[in-house]
C-alpha cells in the first residue's frame, strides 16, 4: 500500500483512532479521507494528466540554490532587480503576504550569498514582517533575529538560520493546515529565484544561467500540482493559471534526458548520480519566457 | 449527546496534536543529520505511515550540487528505508542496502527530478510518523 507525505494524514488517522474506540455521532466531520495510491498506475507517467495533483508531495528546490550559482557564475551583485523593502506595508491580503514571504526569502538569500549585510538585514526584516502578519511568530522570532544579526558576515551560519527559519514556518503552515500558505510562499521562492536568473540570462548572462531556466520544467510542474491542491481562491487561481502558461513556454525547450548506471561510496556514504540531462535554450525562448516570468512577478510583488 | 460530541472533537483535537508533537519531535532529532555544511532546503516532509505504507514525493536535484537525504521515524536511527529513483523510475539508491542509514549524500552531475519513496522497517515499527529532511551544498 502506498501513501504520499501528507500532513492531513496526520489529522486523517487521529480520526481514525478516535472513530476505531467505538465513538459514534450524529454526523461524521468532514476529514479529508486517506486513500491508497495504486502503485502501478502512480508508476506509469503516461497515466497521469500533466497537472494532476492526487496526493502527490512536492519538494521546490531552495532559491538560495540558484543564488549561489549566480555567485559561482561570476554574474554580479545587482540590487534593482530585488523586490524593495517599501512594497511591505501594500501586501494586505493572505495571498499578497504569502508570495512575497517567499519573494523577500529569495532576495534574502541573495543578498547573503553576495555578502550585502545592510542589504540582507531589511530582507530578514521584511520576512518577519510578513511571518507576523501570516501568524508564524515561531519561524522570525527575537532570538532568530538576534542570531541573525551577530552571525552578519559568516554566510554559512546566515544561511543556515535562515533555512532553520523557513522550515520552521514551513511546519506552522502543515500543523495549522494552512498548506495552500506554504505552497504560496514556496511558488513565491521560485519565482522570485527564476526572476533573477531571467534577467541575467537577458544581459547576455552565461550559459550556465540559461541551461538553469531550461530546467525548470520539473519544478514549474511540481509547483503547479502544489498549488493546484487549493485553488479555490481566485488570486490563487489566477496564479495557478500564469504560472500554466509559463509552463508551456518552458515544455517549448529541448531537453534530454540519459540514464546512467550511479555510483555508490559507502565508506563516504555518497552516491554520485551520473545521468545527464542536456537542455537547449534559444534566445528567442528566454525572451518569451523572460517577458513571463516578469510579467507573474509585477503581479506578485505589485 | 451534545457533550459525547464534544468530547469526540476533543478527542480528535488531541490525537492530531499528539501525532504533529510526535512528528515535530523526530523532525528535531532528524535535524542533526543536516550537518557538515549542508543547508536545509527549507522544507520539512512528513507522513504518518502504518505496517508496509509507501510515502512519496517528487522533487528537483540540480546539476553540480550535492544533497543529503536524512530519513527518520521513532527516536532511534534506523527506522525508516527510502529509496530514490529517477522520473523514469530508474532505480539509484536505498539506504536498506546500507544498514537503514539515517543519511545518505548524493553528488549529482546534471539536473534531475526525482521520486523518494520511504517506508518504515518492519522489524522495527508498525506504526510512526515518518520525516525526511533534504539538505544541499553547492
Amino acid at each position: 500500500m502506498k501513501f504520499n507525505f501528507n500532513p492531513l494524514r496526520v489529522s486523517a488517522a487521529a480520526f481514525a483512532i478516535v472513530v476505531a474506540f467505538g465513538c459514534g455521532g450524529d454526523k461524521k466531520p468532514v476529514i479529508p479521507e486517506v486513500k491508497p495510491v495504486d502503485k502501478r498506475e502512480s508508476l506509469d507517467p503516461e497515466k497521469a494528466a500533466i497537472f494532476k495533483v492526487g496526493d502527490e508531495i512536492i519538494s521546490i528546490p531552495s532559491p538560495v540554490q540558484t543564488a549561489f550559482l549566480l555567485k559561482k557564475s561570476g554574474v554580479s551583485y545587482r540590487n534593482d532587480m530585488l523586490n524593495s523593502p517599501k512594497n511591505l506595508s501594500s501586501y494586505s491580503t493572505r495571498f499578497q503576504r504569502a508570495v512575497n514571504l517567499g519573494v523577500y526569502g529569495a532576495d534574502l538569500g541573495y543578498t547573503t550569498i553576495y555578502g550585502q549585510t545592510a542589504d540582507a538585514m531589511n530582507f530578514i526584516n521584511s520576512t518577519k514582517r510578513l511571518a507576523d502578519d501570516l501568524g508564524v511568530t515561531n519561524a522570525f522570532n527575537p532570538d532568530l533575529m538576534k542570531r541573525f544579526e551577530a552571525n552578519m558576515g559568516i554566510q554559512d551560519s546566515l544561511l543556515t538560520i535562515m533555512g532553520d527559519a523557513y522550515k520552521e514556518s514551513n511546519r506552522f503552515f502543515q500543523d495549522s493546515e494552512q498548506e495552500d500558505v506554504g505552497a504560496l510562499v514556496l511558488s513565491g521562492g521560485w519565482i522570485e529565484a527564476l526572476y533573477f536568473t531571467t534577467v541575467v540570462a537577458k544581459n547576455d548572462g552565461p550559459e550556465s544561467v540559461k541551461t538553469r531556466i531550461a530546467e525548470q520544467k520539473g519544478s514549474l510542474e511540481n509547483l503547479i500540482k502544489l498549488l493546484q491542491q487549493n485553488a479555490e481562491e481566485e488570486e490563487v487561481a489566477e496564479f495557478v493559471s500564469e504560472l500554466i502558461d509559463l509552463y508551456y513556454l518552458l515544455d517549448e525547450v529541448e531537453s534530454t534526458y540519459v540514464w546512467k548506471e550511479p555510483t555508490t561510496d559507502e565508506a563516504t556514504k555518497t552516491t554520485i548520480i551520473n545521468s545527464t540531462t542536456e537542455a537547449s535554450i534559444k534566445d528567442e525562448q528566454i525572451n518569451a519566457i523572460s517577458a513571463k516570468v516578469e510579467s507573474i512577478r509585477n503581479h506578485i510583488i505589485g | 449527546m451534545k457533550t459525547i460530541k464534544n468530547l469526540l472533537i476533543g478527542a480528535f483535537i488531541l490525537a492530531a496534536v499528539n501525532s504533529y508533537s510526535q512528528c515535530d519531535t523526530i523532525a528535531l532529532i532528524c535535524n542533526d543529520h543536516i550537518t557538515s555544511g549542508f543547508i536545509s532546503d527549507g522544507q520539512m516532509y512528513r507522513a504518518l505511515l502504518i505496517d508496509d505504507q509507501i510515502a512519496e514525493f517528487h522533487t528537483t536535484f540540480y546539476g553540480d550540487a550535492k544533497y543529503r537525504i536524512a530519513s527518520c521515524s521513532g527516536t532511534t536511527d534506523g527506522n525508516l528505508l527510502f529509496r530514490v529513483f529517477d522520473e523514469e523510475r530508474n532505480f539509484i539508491f536505498t539506504n536498506e542496502e546500507y544498514l537503514n542509514a539515517p543519511y545518505w549524500d548524493f553528488d549529482v552531475k546534471s539536473t534531475m527530478n526525482c521520486v523518494i519513496e520511504a517506508q518504515l522497517d518492519p522489524s522495527a515499527l508498525s506504526s510512526g510518523c515518518a520525516v525526511l529532511l533534504i539538505g544541499f551544498k553547492q
